[in-house]
């Protein structure tokens, strides 16, 4: 941890009180004053980053601390910043007010400068070492996500080179299925799902064709127009890349179990016409039916050995109106939704949602903590 | 001149109380005295009482409260604290208050005077 000082911000009215909480910090602590309410939070905001801890003063002529607890609660600054609280009002109510609304020590007056100087430091260490283990764990993430998609583009650049169709394929595969699933939580909260698994399923997507490393160079890049019968040991890498997946030892990892069912079902439509399993509505996986729709949509706007690329707005029409099979009309919806920012989106680089992430982890930890 | 510990044992209060609590630094005390003494916030007391505003002269006497006790001046901070508790009763007489308020910080005022130049 870094060796500079604190800073403590130390809100209140009366000179005399301030002097007196300077003179027994100043040697530890680096110190901001503040002699009223508003005044207090206008410094918060502007140094939210710098300020460890806040002693606020509970009776303020302009704004009293009660009322700077809401403001900065409101602003979301309590999470990060702890306050105590200093009054001379020591009675149980006013002491409980405090705490309702997030203080995380009160003291009263007349204090013993030795104990207020403990009492903050201890605050002040404990929340520093929040802070540490909060950043520590999204280093570790994002190295462990890096190293993934590292992997994941590896391989899926091998099946691409080998498929004749390198590009960018597979990066659009992984952001349109994160954009389209994304847009579907905030269409119906039926679809919302935490962070992380958006981000799984965005990796397992990059997967989904695999299978094709099993079927037959002969067939994989025949120029022309494939025969009936060649057409069905390519509609084969389906299950291919399913059975890749599935003789791996990783049965119990959520991403090579979300890798499997996009591989087996990323061919399958919604009025159960696709292949291989002929899955119908819901019986297909909302993510497996996001990475067809996205799969449709890119070959579509891609150009081909065998045809030209379509502009954004011809492949929008196709899809919607039907012409490359039936998909759920609330992915529909979602599409349509988000077609305007589509084309500038695709190629840009995929979100970091390493900090989302950090926070629902801490989340659950809050929450086991309080079980306890 | 009488020193700190004459003003505090003239007025009946602990000295030592304030001192130990004060890391034992007597120059600390003196200064907090000094800017207690020249501290307006007993005018703003007389004002508020005078001009007959409850909730001014309850935020005064709790800030003059906070004071005394953190410097170990327990009767006048008890004074203090006898408004404020009675305002936030509802009833109440402010110049009946008021009156022994004034009395103590007088006392205190005229002692400290003499130890403080």
């Amino acid at each position: 941890m870094t060796k500079t000082k604190p800073t403590v911000l130390i809100v209140d009215d009366m000179e005399m009180n301030r002097v007196m909480l300077r003179d027994i910090l100043t040697h530890d602590f680096e110190i901001m004053e503040a002699s009223g309410g508003s005044e207090a939070i206008e410094i918060i905001e502007e140094n939210a980053d710098k300020i460890s801890a806040v002693l606020l003063d509970a009776m303020m002529p302009d704004l009293d601390g009660f009322e700077v607890l809401k403001a900065l609660s409101r602003r979301g600054l309590l999470e990060n910043i702890p306050v105590i609280m200093i009054s001379a009002e020591n009675s149980p109510e006013y002491i409980a007010r405090g705490y309702d609304l997030g203080v995380v020590d009160y003291i009263g007056r007349p204090f013993d400068p030795n104990i207020v100087h403990r009492r903050l430091s201890n605050v002040v260490m404990l929340y520093a070492k929040q802070n540490v283990l909060t950043e520590l764990i999204k280093e570790q993430i994002s190295q462990r996500e890096e190293n993934n998609s590292m992997l994941i583009d590896v391989l899926s650049s091998v099946v691409e080179f080998r498929n004749g169709e390198s590009g960018p394929h597979v990066l659009h595969i992984r952001r349109l299925t994160e954009l389209l699933l994304k847009e579907l939580a905030r269409l119906d909260s039926k679809y919302v799902m935490p962070p992380q698994d958006v981000a799984m399923w965005a990796t397992a997507s990059a997967m989904h064709d695999i299978g094709k490393i099993a079927i037959d160079d002969k067939i994989l890049n025949k120029p022309g127009r494939l025969t009936d019968e060649e057409y069905n040991i390519m509609k084969k890498h389906s299950i291919y890349g399913y059975e890749i997946l599935d003789h791996l030892n990783w049965h119990r990892s959520p991403l090579i179990e979300a890798a499997k069912q996009i591989c087996r079902w990323h061919h399958e439509r919604w009025d159960g016409k696709g292949y291989p399993d002929g899955l119908k509505g819901d019986e297909i996986p909302i993510p497996a039916q996001v990475v067809a729709l996205a799969d449709v949509y890119d070959a579509l706007t891609s150009e081909r050995v065998y045809k030209a690329a379509y502009s954004h707005e011809k492949a929008i029409d196709m899809i919607t109106g039907g012409e490359c099979g039936a998909f759920n009309p609330d992915l529909l919806k979602a599409l349509t939704r988000m077609s305007g920012s589509l084309k500038k989106k695709i190629n840009a680089a995929p979100e970091k949602n390493y900090d989302a992430i950090a926070e629902q982890i801490f989340e659950g930890l809050r929450e086991r903590l309080d079980r306890v | 001149m009488i020193t700190v510990a004459e003003a505090y044992s003239e007025l009946n209060e602990n000295y030592d109380a304030v001192l130990s609590r004060l890391m034992g630094k007597e120059n600390l005390v003196i200064k907090y005295l000094t800017m207690f003494k020249n501290d307006a916030t007993y005018d703003a007391l007389t004002n508020a009482v005078s001009a007959g505003s409850a909730e001014d002269a309850l935020r005064a006497a709790h800030s003059l409260k906070g004071m005394c006790f953190n410097l170990g001046l327990i009767s006048l901070g008890t004074v203090c604290s006898d408004l404020v508790d009675a305002v936030r009763g509802g009833e109440y007489d402010l110049d009946q208050l008021y009156a022994p308020i004034k009395s103590e910080y007088e006392k205190t005022a005229e002692v400290l005077g003499r130890c403080l130049d």
